[in-house]
């Protein structure tokens, strides 16, 4: 009890919260990636994909590739985020009410989760339909032919990918979240 | 009513229109045409090229051929090598041919391409036979061109056709 003491201030504050809900406010309102992938030489990209549950942006031979409803589900996951970063904030500065309780979601947590089966799901599927192997951290080279009357073009192109820092400071909202809940479930024991 | 259970319904009620809102506004725009939602579209940068015989030179045994190497496309090529072979007016093999440098092409850009081909003794007495009876014969080059387009490295196969004449030949033997 005396940690939860400490990190609710005597229980007024739910200061894991506090923590999590900034920590999800800079996560929801970056432009930044969470993942990035660029493949080609000399600087020139011959492809590159930045991800992140809020923005998503792939250029194959600096040309970019669209897909209609991307914008309106990465608007989907900001305002979820937006939204659960507002109530946890309001959650924990309301530690001692008791309808408190429900504002303190998990959804900062799942985010990340999902994010990352996602894209490692996602690299499979484009994996197997373009036929080469996707890396989703660190370097490969992806090769592949291409049909040319009857003969082929061999394609190899390094690839690189990794996981930014912005992915890791959601990650550590969500673990936040996750602590906060739990705090805040012995403050409302205590209230 | 239990003010917890309102706040729980109201979250549940907010959280479900924060994530379907878009979606269905998506799905409204697009009039419920589902594939056109998820279809990607994509218009690639057009890579394409030509290459016109621009001359023949001799340097010792060597039999140099250059071309006028026109980027017609988008994106930058660079041709670093070839591993290819010449073939005289009968369809056999008369040199191994080689780029003579690496050259590389902007968009929208000419450059002139050396092909160095080695004649050796043998190839060049077959190369004069060609000559019996005309003035002038096509070589061709069939190969494997090693190119840089935008950040791969590609091998694509490459034939290109150049014309020596009987004075060339002379000038060297």
């Amino acid at each position: 009890m005396g940690i939860v003491k400490a990190l609710s201030l005597n229980h007024r504050v739910n200061m894991p919260g506090l923590a999590s809900a900034i920590l999800l406010f800079y996560t929801a309102l970056s432009e930044k990636p969470w993942w990035k992938m660029t493949g080609g030489l000399e600087g020139e990209g011959t492809f590159s994909a930045e991800v992140s549950p809020f923005n998503i942006a792939l250029k194959i031979l600096g040309k970019p590739v669209t897909v209609p409803i991307l914008p309106y589900v990465n608007l989907a996951a900001r305002l979820s985020i937006l939204l659960a970063a507002a109530t946890i904030f309001i959650g924990s500065l309301m530690a001692k009410k008791p309808w408190s309780k429900p504002l303190m979601g998990l959804r900062g947590f799942i985010l990340p989760i999902i994010f990352l089966c996602s894209l490692f799901s996602g690299l499979s599927l484009a994996g197997s339909y373009a036929g080469v192997r996707l890396p989703l951290t660190g370097e490969s080279t992806v090769e592949y032919m291409i049909p040319y009357g009857e003969l082929s073009i061999a394609v190899e192109t390094p690839a690189t990918a990794a996981l930014t820092q912005e992915y890791w400071i959601a990650l550590a909202a969500g673990i936040l979240s996750v602590l906060a809940k739990a705090v805040h479930g012995r403050i409302a024991i205590k209230g | 009513m239990d003010k917890a259970r309102v706040v729980k319904a109201l979250m549940l009620l907010i959280s479900t229109v924060a994530a379907a809102a878009p979606i269905f506004y998506a799905l409204n725009l697009y009039e419920w045409n589902i594939q056109a939602l998820f279809m990607p579209s994509y218009i690639p940068p057009k890579i394409d090229f030509r290459m016109e015989p621009s001359g023949v030179r001799f340097e010792g045994r060597q039999l140099l051929a250059s071309f006028r190497l026109t980027n017609l496309g988008e994106v930058r090529l660079v041709f670093e090598g070839l591993n290819g072979t010449a073939y005289g007016p009968d369809g056999k093999d008369l040199a191994s041919a080689s780029l003579d440098k690496a050259v590389s092409l902007p968009p929208n850009s000419t450059e002139i391409l050396t092909l160095r081909m080695k004649v050796d003794g043998e190839a060049l007495k077959r190369l004069i036979r060609y000559f019996e009876g005309r003035e002038s014969i096509n070589v061709e080059v069939r190969g494997e061109a090693s190119m840089l387009v935008f950040g791969s490295k590609v091998k694509a196969p490459i034939s290109a056709s150049f014309e020596i004449g009987l004075a060339d030949v002379m000038a060297m033997s």
